[in-house]
């Protein structure tokens, strides 16, 4: 684009041209765009004021609503804002509004600009500044001019009184002192008779009452005043809040209050009051039968109102209730379960989350079912929020509604098979974690394990892929109570797991290695020699089962003969050879460290096919040395070692952790390292007592063995200590007796001290393990309680606000040391000390009693003395204050301009000691 | 405390966006002829209560006001006449 043209130059585009321009569309929105900020940019540095707004406000608009930074434009504003004209003031104070903020450099330049107009006598301009302050103020234009807000905040004319009370509120937010100024004249405002002027007066104590609900209890009087008169719905709505906020902290507030709550819920014909009302007695009320009867009555109203805002809001109500009061829940289910079919989807997760609520240990089975029922009914989205919820309400707190594993785990199962279920991390984590810490419902696991691992059209579901790799995991690791491990080993090894991503073909591969090494120990090692497997059992039906007692309960197989691990052999080899190019290195080394296996043994095994099982010498020693240790390894369960374990270990000392690695090649080439899946091997502890590693036996003959397993005992040896013991991840209650699957006969026999086992269990405290297996694919059992710790941030600045409040209503005082403090978040403040309320109450009363302000001087008082104190007080209070309730309150008000601070202090919440206006 | 006002047509364009801080609690907006008007505030303000405000307030006060600058407002003057929409929303609002 050439520089404007004459005619452009002449006639300035006005906003209206500039918007027809962009509707127009004729060279497109950004060029559109760009010219015209090149436009403005040459106007807005002219000399005529006229021009400069009409660019200016050109400016605003583009930056409103399409984003466009006009921080540039800032000292132009403020010359605009000189001008006499007011539609400039106009066009500049909103050009500042939009566009200043705490860095803005010209923001020091604006001090006068406000102060002037603040004081003007057009109270359009005085509005307009006011306007602009509320907007922009940072602490110091809060500082400078508090003053003139002041002034103006007993103004005579509504229109700038009104718009200064709410300018109060930011001045208060960045100007804590301010309070001390200007706070005498908002709580006088509070009597003002204008309804605008209350709600605007009503509105800030709301937002400070909400921040900070302690400090303005003293104002609990007028504040129920109001409620009691006023004709307005919206200031009676705030004035609702700030009680919601109040009553928690003063029972005898509540006494009082809860009536006229009451009331108003019964009479208005308002739904937004009367839900305000239902609201508040929920919320802050909930230990006043009747209050909450009444609210829960207007609840259900509006739970069957056609309105579904109306429905929505009673859900919400509803589920505040909850919270404290369940029977309300139950008694209104059938609504809430008729909303889970709602077609508004808020309406939908709000039902949900209340059913949710209702769950427990006895009805956590049924509700499930009809959950999942809905599941699988419902669009993806609500599906994956019902199961969601599900789960993490089933695994809250460790599993604890949870009764009967077995259920639950099938539930599992279901779950990961709804088409639209997006849960497969979560299921993933929860069979893991239940394999780990329910060890009575590892056979069920299994065989849930199985069916998943069985049908090959869950392969190509890439959702469900952790589901998968979880029960791959879990089939590894609990293969002994697997029913049929050949079976197992097909579908580990099928062919579809090609489409499953490598890291958990990896971790198919490595149980594949588990379920062939217990297959081959229990074929030729174990010969059927324990177990209550003879020899013969490997013949024996697959239906005929027999079930260990006590320790290592085994479930019997189907017949493991030597030609079943010929075949086995020959299909680990079949499957697992293309795998031995693998790019992903992980599923090579397995793949690699399952064949190498398979290699070491296969000469044996295949020799002995068809011959005596307890041959031992025909088989050859080495081959059943192997698989027994190999068996044995496998075997020991790997604790969870704890996360911050690696934080405990004290740096040895000469070792920099920082060091550079490069010199490592030197140190270590000779050093060959074991290979990956020997790191599986390991050897728990049994207590954290160092000397028993000495006990165990580091087993020498296999290679593969050798050297990790040494690497891991001395490590544990040094570090024993930080290794959880291993009996750990067993314990957990279960008050359940064993499934009865009919098809587990056996069981039935021993339901008796299983059930004793159980209780025994039961009573002992649950583990907590948290680590992640060494396995490729990391599993999170990390309960990481990292409750978020509760910002306490914000609070400096209010505090101080609420130390200037304090300070206004209770009289200031010296920095006081005090004895007891409330045990509450912000109390803990370097440096300055905080006053103490009761020293506060007690002087306010002092001063209406006997005016005497020496005693708000005193520094040290005892605890006891300042109870008599208050009880005195008190006691005279009730008295006078019976029928004068108004004008007491007012007492202590007036005397405020008595109270100067003395420096700005900081106040804590402490025990309030409330003065009984009230009562 | 109201967080923002925005008026948007059907197709989601902002014709006027008021942002009084960008913390967004909940939300109520209202559908009048082609415009929605939605206001966001947090927790201390009642829901209800704002679905009345601009069922009730809004109207009355603000289009009314509207009215009287624009004879019978429509869309089209709240796009092109942006400043006054903007001053007579924030008179509303006290």
């Amino acid at each position: 684009m050439s520089g404007p043209s004459l005619m452009d130059s002449l006639f300035q585009r006005t906003l209206e041209d500039l918007i027809k321009g962009l509707r127009q569309q004729l060279i497109g929105e950004q060029a559109f765009i760009s010219k015209a900020l090149e436009e403005i940019r040459k106007e807005i540095k002219s000399t005529d004021l006229s021009t400069k707004s009409t660019a200016l406000l050109k400016l605003c608009y583009l930056s409103n609503l399409h984003f466009h930074d006009m921080s540039f434009a800032a000292f132009h504003a403020l010359e605009v804002l000189s001008s006499p004209r007011f539609s400039h003031k106009k066009i500049a104070y909103h050009a500042i509004s939009l566009s200043f903020h705490d860095s803005t450099p010209v923001l020091l330049l604006i001090t006068n600009h406000l102060r002037k107009d603040l004081t003007s006598t057009n109270e359009f301009e005085v509005s307009l500044s006011l306007q602009c302050l509320s907007r922009i103020a940072n602490v110091d234009l809060a500082r400078d001019l508090t003053p003139e807000v002041f002034t103006l905040l007993s103004s005579n004319k509504l229109y700038v009184r009104k718009r200064a009370v709410a300018v109060v509120l930011r001045v208060f937010e960045k100007y804590p002192d301010s309070v001390r100024v200007c706070f005498k004249r908002l709580v006088e405002n509070l009597e003002n008779y204008d309804p605008q002027i209350l709600s605007a007066v009503v509105g800030v104590f709301s937002e400070l009452a909400c921040k900070d609900p302690r400090s303005y209890l003293p104002l609990a009087p007028e504040f129920y005043k109001i409620l009691v008169d006023s004709k307005s719905n919206w200031i009676s709505i705030k004035v609702l809040k700030i009680f919601a906020k109040l009553a928690p902290l003063e029972p005898r507030l509540a006494n009082r209050v809860v009536e006229p709550i009451c009331d108003l819920m019964r009479k208005t014909g308002a739904k937004s009051l009367l839900f305000e009302c239902v609201r508040t007695v929920v919320t802050s009320f909930s230990e006043y039968e009747s209050a909450v009867r009444l609210a829960v009555g207007k609840i259900r109203e509006f739970l069957v109102d056609e309105d579904p805002n109306l429905k929505y809001l009673g859900l919400h109500a509803l589920s505040i209730v909850a919270s404290k009061h369940l029977w309300v829940v139950s008694e209104n289910k059938e609504v809430v379960i008729k909303s889970l079919s709602d077609p508004d989807p808020n309406i939908k997760i709000e039902s949900l989350r209340l059913v949710m609520a209702m769950v427990s240990e006895h009805n956590v089975a049924e509700i499930s079912k009809v959950l999942v029922n809905y599941a699988l009914k419902s669009d993806p989205l609500f599906c994956n929020e019902i199961l969601g919820s599900i789960l993490s309400t089933c695994s809250r707190n460790v599993y604890e509604i949870i009764v009967d594993f077995d259920w639950y785990v099938s539930l599992l199962g279901e779950m990961s098979r709804i088409p639209h279920c997006q849960m497969g991390e979560e299921i993933e984590n929860q069979l893991i974690d239940i394999g780990l810490r329910v060890k009575d419902v590892r056979p069920e696991l299994v065989r849930v394990a199985r069916d998943l691992l069985i049908d090959p059209a869950l392969l190509g579901n890439s959702f469900l892929h952790r589901v998968l790799s979880a029960a791959a995991w879990v089939s590894g690791e609990y293969v002994e109570f697997s029913r049929n491990p050949l079976e197992l080993m097909e579908a580990l090894l099928q062919p579809r797991t090609s489409l499953l991503p490598p890291s958990i073909m990896a971790i198919y591969i490595q149980s594949a290695f588990k379920v062939l090494v217990f297959c081959l120990h229990t074929c030729f090692v174990r010969g059927g020699s324990t177990a209550g497997i003879s020899a013969s059992a490997s013949y024996e039906s697959f239906d005929d089962l027999s079930v260990e007692n006590g320790a290592g309960s085994t479930v019997a197989h189907a017949p493991i003969t030597n030609e079943s691990i010929v075949n086995l052999l020959k299909l680990v080899e079949l499957a697992l050879s293309p795998l031995l190019g693998s790019h992903d290195v992980e599923v090579q080394e397995r793949a690699r460290n399952l064949l190498g296996f398979v290699d070491l043994i296969k000469l044996e095994a295949l020799n002995s096919s068809g011959q005596e099982e307890n041959d031992s010498e025909r088989k050859g020693v080495e081959a059943t040395k192997i698989i027994r240790l190999v068996h044995d390894a496998f075997s020991k369960e790997l604790g969870p070692v704890s996360l911050s374990a690696q934080g405990k270990v004290p740096v040895p000392d000469g070792l920099t952790l920082n060091e550079n690695l490069g010199d490592l090649e030197t140190i270590c080439s000779d050093i060959e390292l074991p290979s990956s899946n020997t790191f599986s091997f390991g050897y728990p502890t049994e207590e954290k007592d160092v000397s028993s590693f000495s006990n165990l036996q580091i087993k020498e003959d296999s290679g593969q063995s050798n050297e990790s397993t040494s690497l891991l005992a001395e490590h544990r040896k040094r570090h024993g200590l930080y290794y959880l013991p291993s009996g750990k991840s067993e314990v957990i209650s279960n008050d359940y007796p064993p499934a009865n699957d009919p098809a587990l006969q056996g069981d039935n026999n021993n339901n008796a001290s299983d059930l004793v086992k159980l209780t025994a269990e039961s009573l002992v405290s649950k583990r907590k393990p948290n680590h992640s297996k060494p396995r490729p694919v990391v599993v999170k059992l990390d309960e990481a309680d990292e409750k978020p710790v509760a910002v306490k941030h914000p609070e400096s600045r209010d505090d101080s606000l609420s130390g200037a409040v304090r300070d206004i209503l209770f009289g200031s005082e010296d920095i006081l040391p005090t004895s007891s403090r409330s045990n509450l978040p912000n109390s803990n403040r370097k440096g300055k000390e905080k006053q103490h309320m009761i020293t506060q109450v007690e002087s306010k009363e002092n001063v209406v009693d006997d005016g005497n302000s020496s005693s708000r001087r005193r520094k040290d008082h005892s605890h006891g003395k300042e109870r008599r104190h208050r009880k005195k007080n008190a006691e005279e209070r009730n008295e006078t204050d019976r029928k004068e309730k108004e004008s007491s309150s007012n007492h202590p008000r007036r005397h405020k301009s008595r109270q100067r601070a003395e420096e700005p202090l900081k106040v804590p919440p402490q025990t309030s000691v409330i003065p009984d206006f009230l009562l | 405390m109201i967080k923002a006002v925005m008026v948007m047509n059907t197709q989601g364009k902002s014709r006027l966006a008021k942002f009084y801080e960008y913390l967004d609690s909940r939300l109520v907006y209202k559908h009048f002829a082609t415009l929605y008007f939605v206001f966001v505030f947090d927790s201390s303000e009642n829901e209800l209560a704002v679905l009345d405000l601009i069922q009730d307030v809004l109207p009355s006060v603000f289009v009314e006001t509207l009215d009287k600058c624009f004879q019978n407002v429509c869309e089209l003057d709240i796009v092109f006449n942006y400043s006054k929409v903007v001053s007579s929303l924030i008179s509303a609002s006290i």
